[in-house]
């Protein structure tokens, strides 16, 4: 029987490690964003990989770098041919190394927190905004979910309210619509939005999305449209 | 009658007031809230114009809530009414969600305020087309 999962729950770097030191015969295909991927296992070793269009230890490197992305591992499954020789050890560690220097480039850096934010029970998708409306970063939108409402509208709504009310900005708005629960934020002067399951509860998620913006979440003052100290009422 | 369930809400342990109004953003009654009648009025045609972004996409929102550090307004939308509550303390979430639900229902049942809100209702999608809006706010509009 195949395991089939999600990189949101398993790492990819787990199921590596799993499926080796089990030594499996297996293919491990993976598919994010309509782009497969392919790692085969053979005697205890990666003898395979493919990710358009990559192949061999530059596939299975690029695939290091989903952190979600629907998982199939089904046994008894020969390579259709051999591309790496390495040990898989030193394939995680090259691969790690890989990636710790790529997450300093800019398309990557938000990998850390996007990461961070998925292992949060309920949430669905995460999306970066800036105050113009403009999506700088996002995760993957499964099927049939909702894009963006307008984050930064909603935003600035609540700006003006606050302006109103001679009191800063609020640290998260909350909105539910019946079909998921909003929750929007502040991240490095742009706008932090997190699609969750109906059933989350603004409070008790709150500090979990706290924990995994960390200190980060402080730099939300240049987002401000005349932010204005004072109590609200 | 109503008054009932504004005490209600009201003796929840750190809520310091509470307001409803209509889908225009009138306000149909207050309770505890110490500022001026149109400033609240403006907090309420925020919160409709938050909604009407979903209105736009054919979702209909329910909640609205803003959290500071130690103060939280809590927004419940129906039938043409929002019932806002401000309150101070988070550990009281919990049981305030529940008040707001059953007040909430129990003003949808009263015949005064409905004739108020039906009086004062407004088209959902007219929200986003009539009244003032900035330059900022048009420009992000012009996105839907």
């Amino acid at each position: 029987m195949a395991l089939i999962g999600n990189l949101k729950d398993i790492k990819l770097p787990s199921l590596i490690q799993l499926n080796c030191m089990e030594h499996n015969n297996a293919k491990l295909s993976i598919e994010r964003s309509g782009k497969f991927g392919f790692i085969y296992f053979e005697g205890g070793q990666v003898t395979h990989a493919e990710f358009d269009p990559y192949i061999g230890e530059e596939a299975l490197y690029r695939l290091l770098s989903l952190y979600e992305g629907k998982f199939k591992v089904e046994s008894d499954v020969a390579p259709p041919v051999r591309t790496i020789e390495t040990s898989w050890s030193n394939l995680l560690l090259e691969g790690m190394h890989k990636l710790d220097h790529s997450q300093d480039q800019v398309e990557n850096r938000y990998y850390r927190l996007f990461e961070r934010l998925l292992t949060i029970k309920g949430v669905q998708f995460v999306c970066l905004i800036n105050d113009k409306g403009v999506i700088i970063d996002r995760t993957e939108q499964e099927e049939g979910e909702i894009k963006d409402p307008n984050v930064a509208f909603i935003m600035l709504q609540a700006t003006k309210m606050c302006e109103t009310l001679n009191s800063k900005n609020p640290d998260y708005v909350s909105i539910f619509s019946g079909q998921y629960r909003y929750f929007i934020t502040y991240y490095t002067g742009h706008y932090l939005m997190l699609q969750m399951d109906k059933k989350v509860k603004s409070d008790v998620v709150m500090p979990l999305i706290a924990k995994a913006i960390g200190p980060e979440a402080e730099s939300k003052t240049s987002i401000k449209v005349g932010r204005k100290q004072g109590k609200l009422w | 009658m109503v008054n009932q369930w504004f005490t209600e809400i009201k003796n929840v342990p750190g809520v310091q007031g509470v307001f409803i109004a209509s889908g225009r953003g009138t306000i149909i009654h207050n309770e505890g809230i110490k500022i001026k009648e149109n400033e609240l009025q403006e907090v309420a045609m925020r919160l409709l114009r938050m909604s009407a972004i979903f209105n736009e996409k054919d979702e209909n929102v329910s909640e609205i809530e803003l959290f500071w550090k130690n103060l939280f307004i809590i927004c419940k939308l129906s039938n043409n009414l929002l019932l806002v509550t401000i309150c101070d303390s988070p550990k009281i979430l919990p049981l305030l969600r529940i008040t707001l639900n059953v007040s909430l229902s129990h003003l949808l049942q009263d015949k005064k305020i409905m004739k108020m809100a039906r009086n004062h209702a407004i088209d959902k999608n007219m929200i986003l087309r009539k009244g003032k809006f900035g330059d900022d706010e048009l420009s992000l509009l012009s996105n839907i």
